[in-house]
């Protein structure tokens, strides 16, 4: 037995203990109240933090609930492949769930989901940065969910945005996101995992809706709409989704403001 | 550019025989340990340590796997460990190498101090421990940080019970989650530098010294794993200092994740 | 993806023409080109269609085969999309240079189908919690020209139009176990609802104006776009925002109803098209049957 070291230290084949859960087929019952208590309207408290990755040009860290996202920006780096050369900044983003990150256990299909937030997060983010500063530069933004209990891709957005600020990379503006759930006739804001993932209302509207907005210009960078909605309806839920992150943006701007000031203070004990 | 300046202002001073570490801390003093626990809803252990510059989350997920035909009794590999250094090394394959070494040294540590020790399933299953390692900031002395974010989520899981029925062949797990007998290592790095013995080098330190050394002590004071890299020799008497401090400093951290 | 050059003054000249609703096609800015569809392009498959519009050229065939359901929904079968950009529509997507675009068509495409208001799978279940059909839907995309999601959705539709999954009759056997036979006669073939499925309409923003199925010079010209799948009861099973410009929230609202007229309609002309194609394609009144 065991003759290659290999084979010692090589684990074996496993499936995530979730599978083996026997779960009580609930009754599909329409819930009414939230289960943290909140209104329909109230968003869960949020945490914004920028400068934690060292590496980086720029970081941020946002939570949302427990919801937990990172994201840093790299560059603008020269590009040095020729074939690679444009007038304007290339824009990469590469999001990741962190394998412990996703309720239930480790999931399969998870690098399709990944690619497309990845391809999501970067058409959102292309038209807040100004491209055409940084010809033949590279900029890469990397960014990975710690946890996720809802709203990951509007969580990382916003951590996307507020990266982007402090990385000194010149942009339009900042950049905001904010997501919600639509089941029948109510309106679930900031819906938690559990919230998401619900089962569709029996008639009506249903689905997430996920917004990037860029609060000065007032301009809609990014959108996903899934479920089953409406025209008349998915306008006015992207309206109040703009009213939210109109609201968000306070908090956001408190959070560049406290790393000027460390910065400031760094810079006078070094001098 | 300041940053690379600074490295090459360090190497000329080494160069002529002085050596002063930057933060103003003696040889032998640790930088200050931060650690949460539990902090990730979603992992079965989780927890997040703060050395210095240097932040590490750990994650922990038990999954369930079958005994293959031919293995006699459950097997020693247990733990899997995966390191992420997303914020490093932009551009290149995933993993890359820095990645796959430390992933492969900190399993083989976990495994020879034997860190996790659930209760057996059955004759056919057993708990695996899926370890995922995830650098955030990078400062020096990676593998100590990582050591002691996996003790942290060590001492934070909770695994549900599960059961093999064996007459009808079904294996359930149900929600009641029970702490599992774990080991912490706790691991202790060392740098040589002008023939000084550094511990807890900083990423500058790192790039000044000639190689990291590990001396990693399991909870009961012996030594599970010793590893020694670089191009310069140590002298025995360096090597038995450098278990004394290790020794020290667990207890001291041990103390602290309690 | 593949991009084209096309030169200022070029744009320019397109721009102006979309503002006096002129496309250089003579098209108007909401008017489609014309769409040739082709149902049992691929007599192998279960279902299968051809979709030219233009330059755009798209092959779908959907094989259903017998497997486990997933975990999540043991009572339902399972459609999965795959996209294959070939080099043939651009250099760039030899090898997997193309993966990237397919896999964000077929996540599209996943998306607007996961409803069952849309699409019921669940009459494709055999044998709840052990086996049910699974529709393989390949796409090819042999040739580029533009509005690439609204041509890959229409060949999906037409696809499961043409679809017919072979009947089974499940017993108990002896042992207690069910037993599947698949009955060899032609005429017992049966066709999926496809009532409800939706097709995508992409408006794209040239100018201050939303123009429908752009051409690839068009597309050049244009930096955001709205990927709407519209149902034909006019119900939206996903939207989407893409490309690399931002639009303002009346431009939005602009664009939605715009997509969901026009998505309508397109179901409308697309479904006569339908029943025409078949009776041309031979399936239902073929030689001797």
């Amino acid at each position: 037995m065991n003759l290659g070291s290999d084979r010692k230290t090589r684990v074996a084949a496993s499936v995530p203990y979730q599978r083996f859960m026997v779960r009580p087929r609930e009754p599909e019952k329409e819930f009414c109240k939230r289960k943290d208590g909140r209104r329909d309207e109230e968003l869960r408290p949020r945490i914004f933090e920028s400068g934690l990755v060292s590496d980086a040009s720029g970081s941020g860290y946002v939570e949302q609930g427990s919801t937990k996202v990172v994201a840093a920006v790299f560059g603008p780096r020269e590009v040095t492949r020729r074939k690679e050369f444009s007038l304007k900044a290339q824009l990469r983003c590469v999001f990741t769930f962190e394998p412990f990150a996703t309720p239930g256990g480790r999931q399969e299909n998870i690098s399709l989901l990944e690619q497309r937030y990845s391809s999501w997060l970067e058409e959102s983010l292309k038209p807040v940065v100004q491209l055409r500063r940084y010809p033949k530069a590279s900029i890469d933004i990397r960014v990975t969910c710690l946890e996720n209990d809802g709203g990951v891709l509007a969580a990382a957005l916003t951590a996307c945005g507020i990266a982007l600020a402090t990385s000194g990379i010149e942009t339009f503006d900042l950049v905001i996101g904010v997501n919600l759930r639509a089941h029948g006739d109510r309106v679930l804001m900031d819906p938690s995992h559990a919230e998401e993932d619900a089962a569709p209302s029996r008639e009506g509207t249903y689905g997430n809706v996920t917004l990037g907005f860029m609060p000065v210009l007032c301009q809609i960078t990014g959108l996903l709409q899934t479920g089953d909605s409406e025209p008349a309806t998915l306008c006015q839920q992207i309206s109040s989704l703009i009213k939210i992150a109109h609201g968000v943006k306070p908090l956001m701007e408190e959070c560049l403001i406290d790393l000027g000031k460390l910065q400031e203070k760094l810079s006078e004990v070094q001098m | 550019m300041a940053e690379e300046l600074r490295i090459l202002q360090s190497q000329a001073e080494l160069a002529e025989g002085r050596f002063q570490r930057k933060d103003g801390r003696a040889f032998d003093s640790h930088r200050a340990i931060e650690i949460s626990k539990g902090s990730i809803g979603t992992a079965d252990g989780s927890s997040l340590v703060r050395l210095g510059d240097t932040c590490v989350v750990c994650g922990l997920r038990g999954e369930i796997a079958e005994i293959q035909l031919g293995e006699s009794g459950v097997p020693s590999a247990n733990i899997g460990v995966e390191v992420k250094l997303p914020f490093k090394n932009i551009g290149y394959s995933n993993p890359s190498e820095e990645e796959q070494a430390l992933s492969q040294t900190l399993q083989n540590i976990l495994m020879s101090a034997e860190a996790f020790q659930p209760s057996p399933i059955s004759d056919r299953f057993f708990w695996v421990l899926h370890v995922t390692i995830t650098c955030l900031a990078y400062d020096g002395n990676l593998t100590g940080a990582s050591l002691a974010a996996i003790s942290g989520a060590l001492s934070s899981l909770k695994l549900p019970g599960a059961h093999h029925d064996l007459e009808l062949d079904i294996l359930q797990v149900d929600d009641n989650y029970q702490n599992v007998k774990c080991t912490q290592p706790i691991g202790v790095g060392f740098g040589i530098i002008n023939d000084e013995l550094v511990v807890d080098m900083s990423n500058e330190e790192t790039l000044l010294s000639n190689g990291e050394s590990m001396v990693v002590i399991d909870e009961d004071d012996s030594v599970v794993h010793l590893h020694k890299g670089g191009g310069t020799s140590v002298d025995p008497k360096q090597l038995q200092s450098m278990i004394q401090d290790a020794k020290k400093h667990s207890q001291e951290l041990r103390k602290y994740l309690k | 993806m593949a991009n084209l050059a096309v030169s200022d003054s070029e744009k320019t000249f397109i721009i102006h023409g979309v503002e006096d609703n002129l496309r250089c096609d003579g098209r108007g800015c909401l008017d489609y080109r014309h769409i040739e569809l082709e149902l049992g392009a691929a007599p192998n498959c279960s279902g299968s269609s051809h979709v030219r519009i233009a330059n755009t050229d798209v092959l779908v065939g959907i094989k259903a085969e017998i497997a486990a359901p997933d975990h999540a929904a043991p009572d339902r079968g399972r459609i999965e999309f795959f996209v294959d950009l070939t080099a043939n529509a651009d250099p760039e997507f030899e090898g997997t240079g193309g993966d990237e675009l397919g896999q964000q068509i077929a996540g599209a495409l996943a998306e607007a189908y996961v409803s069952k208001r849309f699409l019921d799978l669940s009459s494709l279940c055999i044998v709840k919690n052990q086996q049910v059909w699974v529709l393989f839907v390949d796409i090819l995309i042999l040739e580029l020209g533009g509005s690439l999601y609204d041509a890959v959705s229409i060949a999906v539709k037409a696809a499961l139009y043409d679809l017919r999954i072979p009947k089974l009759t499940v017993s108990i056997g002896e042992d207690g176990k069910p037993e599947i036979e698949v009955s060899d006669d032609p005429h017992t073939q049966e066709p999926l609802a496809i009532a409800n499925v939706p097709c995508f309409v992409t408006l794209s923003k040239i100018g201050s104006q939303f123009v429908v199925d752009v051409s690839q010079e068009e597309a050049e010209c244009s930096t955001v776009n709205m990927c709407c799948a519209i149902a034909p009861n006019g119900r939206m099973a996903t939207t989407m925002k893409t490309g690399v410009g931002s639009l303002h929230p009346d431009s939005l609202i602009e664009a939605l109803q715009l997509a969901q007229e026009i998505g309508v309609a397109l179901h409308k002309a697309l479904h006569k098209q339908f029943v025409k194609a078949q009776e041309l394609s031979g399936r239902t009144n073929g030689f001797l049957l």
